[in-house]
């Protein structure tokens, strides 16, 4: 092995260490962007996080239950026919607004609706999960009590066969 | 890197090592291409590998976990993989807490000669005074406070990262995540997905991995377990053991295995007549869960309950080798996949003791236990007792459940473990070197 190529490797590798001393960011690093944006998908949750997520949306549907309709600022850059352009805009807008508004009105009462149903069926999931989970309980205990006592009884009876065969030698 | 920058620096490596560099071509300014388009961290992992594949060095191998200053079964799994490729490598344990090596040889008898310990500290915690560095106190907000172990992963041939913590960028040139479980969905500082391989400790693990992870990892190598004695084999008591941690939250559910007892004691007293069940864990000091286990023992009048905390070693395996009967409940109430065990070693040391195991029917235990074959597997409170209550009765299959058991166990065992460590690690340094 050529000797100078080791020595040119090692101080190279020496040389590289102490630059990276001097880098702080890891993304200069590596001269790349090293951190990713994730949407966790509903499906992949855990019983566990079901909860906070429900709460999550819930909350977030209230927040944009209400659909306005933003007024629009309307201005004009011609110096002449600007006014009349403006006014004939306006009337034309205020014409449309009766439409979309009805359409509006439509879409929220709707959506309270919808938000209304939702929230009563988490509701009624939440109640029928304390349930069921009561229900578990109950079972179990009943299934480990008729176990034992099943136990107890196939015991008893051996030993009351026993007796009866040691009675019938004697 | 790309494939066709990949390509210039696996020759420029070849050229070093057949001599073929052309002469008076100037190395250095190679070497600066490369880190001028794929980053300084690229060109230095050319110039570790030439190093290895030139013969200039022995590889070298780190491995870390937040939690090496803690007792545990995946610290014992890290561990005993850097002791296994002491022969490949030289190894640094990276830690962030203070440890030493006699720490490690104490608490899991292994012997580390030779490796290396580096602790890095990390200000984020160190700051907040924790004792146990929880990624899940890391936000995108701050800075991510795990790349100071990022950065020390790209000074080595071979990272291995043991922790469950995904938020370390492996920089090495090629990087190990011994995954013990998924515990989190990717969300920031997401990293898991970088590293060259993947490595599970059960298939339950990889399912989970695929599942909340999107992927599928790459080897499967059970974790070793070594309480198998060759001493004479103690003479079996009218013993029930159960071998689990007293965590707070009480996902190992002794509580349900206690309530399970009582209730045999309160409705056939004559079956467990000279049982006793004992239940050993450790715990951190004012656990609530088990002051309330011990409310729950407090008025027997038979006593035959006992719980048995932080014992030392030896007086556990002792219980082992008594133990006729091992229950392990962890996971018969879950909410999240983490709560059922992820693998079961406790199941295992009392397999490798000829305690038969009558466990969850769920997570890793069911590729540890047959049902029927080697122990029993079950779904409820009632099913312990139903095959609790077979086993009391018939000394005779209780021994051949045993034997069976003291078998399986086998195939876990350190050997074994180690086997399968040198094998996968073997293959990954042989084309690290060959190119």
């Amino acid at each position: 092995m050529d000797e100078t190529i080791d020595q040119e490797v090692r101080r190279l590798k020496k040389d590289l260490l102490r630059r990276k001393e001097e880098i702080g960011d890891l993304r200069k690093l590596v001269n790349k962007e090293i951190d990713r944006e994730f949407e966790p998908e509903a499906f992949d949750l855990t019983e566990r996080e079901l909860e906070p997520f429900i709460e999550k949306s819930l909350a977030a549907v209230k927040d944009n239950l209400v659909l306005k309709a933003e007024p629009q600022s309307l201005t004009s850059h011609r110096r002449i026919f600007g006014r009349p352009v403006l006014y004939f805009k306006r009337t034309f807008m205020n014409w449309v607004d009766l439409y979309t508004k009805m359409i509006l009105d439509k879409q929220n009462r709707y959506n309270r609706h919808s938000f209304e149903l939702l929230k009563v069926l988490v509701l009624r999931s939440r109640w029928s999960r304390d349930k069921l989970k009561e229900l578990e309980e109950r079972l179990g205990k009943c299934e480990e009590s008729l176990v034992v006592l099943i136990n107890k009884a196939q015991d008893l009876q051996a030993r009351l066969e026993q007796e009866e065969g040691s009675a019938d030698t004697k | 890197m790309n494939s066709q920058d990949n390509d210039r620096s696996l020759k420029l490596i070849q050229d070093l090592k057949s001599g073929s560099w052309p002469a008076g071509s100037d190395l250095s300014l190679e070497i600066e291409r490369i880190s001028s388009q794929e980053g300084l961290q690229a060109a230095l992992n050319v110039l570790l590998r030439a190093e290895v594949v030139l013969g200039l060095r022995r590889p070298t191998l780190a491995i870390y976990d937040h939690a090496f200053h803690l007792i545990g079964g995946a610290q014992k799994y890290g561990l005993t993989l850097a002791s296994a490729l002491r022969d490949f490598f030289d190894i640094t344990i990276i830690a962030n807490k203070n440890i030493r090596l006699e720490d490690f040889g104490r608490w899991y008898g292994l012997d580390l000669a030779g490796c290396a310990v580096k602790v890095i500290k990390i200000p984020f915690f160190e700051d907040r005074g924790a004792s146990f560095l929880d990624p899940a106190f890391v936000s995108t907000k701050v800075e991510n406070p795990f790349h100071i172990v990022s950065r020390e992963s790209g000074n080595t041939d071979v990272f291995v990262n043991n922790s469950m913590n995904e938020m370390v960028f492996p920089l090495s040139n090629i990087s190990v995540l011994v995954c013990h479980f998924p515990e989190r969905l990717p969300k920031g500082y997401f990293y898991a997905d970088r590293y060259t391989y993947v490595v599970h400790n059960s298939r339950y693990t990889a399912e989970w991995i695929e599942r909340m992870w999107k992927f599928s990892p790459h080897q499967h190598i059970y974790p070793p377990v070594d309480l198998e004695d060759s001493a004479t084999v103690l003479p079996k008591k009218k013993l029930i053991l159960s071998v689990a941690r007293f965590e707070p939250e009480g996902t190992k559910r002794q509580r349900e295995m206690v309530e399970a007892f009582l209730k045999l004691d309160r409705l056939h007293q004559e079956i467990i007549r000279g049982w006793k069940f004992i239940l050993v864990g450790g715990s951190e000091p004012n656990n609530r869960y088990l002051d309330e286990l011990n409310g729950l023992i407090a008025d027997l009048p038979r006593r035959n309950i006992e719980l048995k905390v932080n014992i030392p070693a030896a007086e556990l395996h002792n219980l082992y080798r008594e133990a006729s009967i091992f229950w392990h409940l962890c996971g018969i109430v879950h909410d999240h996949p983490s709560e059922v065990e992820h693998f079961g070693m406790t199941t295992v040391e009392a397999m490798q003791n000829r305690a038969v195991p009558i466990v969850y029917d769920g997570g890793g235990l069911r590729e540890i236990v047959e049902h029927g074959v080697d122990g029993f597997r079950v779904r409820t409170k009632g099913e312990l007792l139903q095959y609790s209550m077979e086993l009391i009765r018939h000394p005779e299959l209780t021994e051949k459940l045993g034997i069976a058991a003291h078998q399986k166990a086998q195939e876990f065992s350190r050997v074994r473990f180690e086997e399968r460590i040198r094998t996968f690690f073997g293959r990954i340094l042989r084309d690290y070197r060959q190119l």
